[in-house]
């Protein structure tokens, strides 16, 4: 019941996108359409859990015990990089490839998954509680770029004052859907 | 001189940067968070936009990403050891958000557009400038919420003490994710509507330009 329960925070009291803004702009840039936003979501979730799981799994039986833990960060880069390439190398030729290269920049770059694992590392966090918590950055991570894709398809049927067109009106948006989301707060499970 | 050119020609902040920054704004709540996080992002940009146009050469376009991510995430870590001996308080309380650094699109972004393709003593002011750049954003960040939000000024990084300008926290709010973000479309929406009146400036009298 516990994991259910830090699963359920990570997507929606502690939701990394709208209360920690990690992530934040490849939501933005990468949520044209709310099925481009789902499938960029799937790729940031799986991402996630298997690098981020990786690199949680070094720390813990490696990095930790050597006591060599501030190499962390460049391992865990490195490690969702490879993770990154190796998805790239699996999907080769297939239909989905398309999909995946346009996404990879968003995928490297993204804050989630180190800022997961730094989370993770700051609780102290079990195994299998630290997997739940990146499976739910990424599930997170989906339900915000799927409300910013929607946001801006209504957004694209206005006319908002020209020196809010654009970039500004698109974060005024999210700012009150970053609010709506505060309302999740109350909820102590 | 070389600074003077860098800052005529520097393209101005554009609006995909300022969203770039977001990670970082969630930890400008108060001045000192906002210059303890400014200033690890000043260095750690600079320290690897010099690297990166130092190994230019033998950086292979296949490999770029991961060679950058991986210069910029050994500098964060550079930086992250020397807070940790200097102000252990300013790194536990910006927690997070320093690692976060390294993978930031403004370091990536700059690393890509410019420290690649230039000498390191111009990569070097490029990454000072964008550095400074950012770090006064974050600094006007911090100081409105800090002001509007608590009440107070220069509080230590985990809010107590400080002066005490206004009796209660005027704007509340702001100490909020959702006010920074506020804060944020506000002062991007100036942002455009100077560069708009620039540009109706420009086409009303095309002499003076």
């Amino acid at each position: 019941m516990e994991y259910v329960l830090l699963l359920l925070a990570a997507i929606f009291t502690d939701n990394f996108v709208f209360t920690r803004f990690l992530g934040i702009e490849q939501s933005f840039i990468s949520s044209e359409k709310p099925s481009s936003a789902v499938r960029g979501g799937g790729l940031v979730t799986a991402v996630s859990f298997v690098g981020g799981g990786l690199t949680y799994l070094l720390y813990i039986f490696a990095l930790s015990p050597l006591k060599i833990s501030f190499l962390t960060l460049p391992i865990g880069v490195l490690l969702v990089t490879a993770v990154v390439a190796g998805m790239e190398a699996a999907v080769k030729n297939s239909t989905f490839e398309e999909t995946l290269r346009a996404q990879i920049p968003m995928l490297t770059t993204n804050a989630i998954i180190i800022g997961a694992v730094f989370l993770a590392i700051e609780q102290k966090l079990n195994i299998g509680a630290a997997f739940l918590l990146f499976l739910g950055a990424g599930i997170g991570y989906t339900l915000a770029a799927l409300v910013f894709a929607s946001i801006r398809e209504r957004i694209s049927h206005c006319v908002p004052p020209a020196a809010f067109a654009g970039i500004p009106i698109m974060i005024t948006a999210a700012a009150l859907a970053v609010m709506a989301f505060s309302g999740f707060a109350g909820l102590h499970f | 001189m070389l600074l003077k050119t860098k800052l005529k020609s520097s393209d101005k902040l554009s609006m995909l940067q300022m969203l770039a920054l977001c990670p970082a704004l969630a930890v400008t709540t108060t001045i000192s968070r906002s210059v303890a996080i400014a200033g690890a992002l000043l260095i750690s940009l600079t320290l690897s936009a010099v690297l990166v146009s130092a190994l230019r050469k033998m950086i292979p376009a296949k490999l770029r990403m991961p060679v950058y991510l991986l210069i910029s995430s050994f500098s964060v870590s550079i930086v992250y050891l020397i807070m940790r001996a200097i102000f252990p308080v300013a790194v536990t309380a910006l927690g997070i958000y320093l690692p976060v650094l390294a993978v930031s699109c403004v370091m990536v972004m700059r690393l890509e557009t410019f420290s690649a393709l230039n000498m390191p003593g111009p990569a070097a002011v490029d990454g000072l400038i964008t550095g400074v750049e950012f770090g006064a954003i974050m600094l006007g960040c911090g100081f409105i919420r800090e002001l509007f939000g608590t009440g107070c000024l220069l509080a230590n990084p985990f809010g107590h003490g400080g002066w005490q300008i206004f009796p209660a926290a005027p704007v509340s709010f702001l100490v909020h994710p959702a006010g920074a973000l506020l804060l944020i479309a506000v002062w991007a929406a100036i942002f455009q509507y100077i560069q708009i009146r620039g540009e109706k400036k420009a086409v009303e009298n095309p002499d003076t330009m």
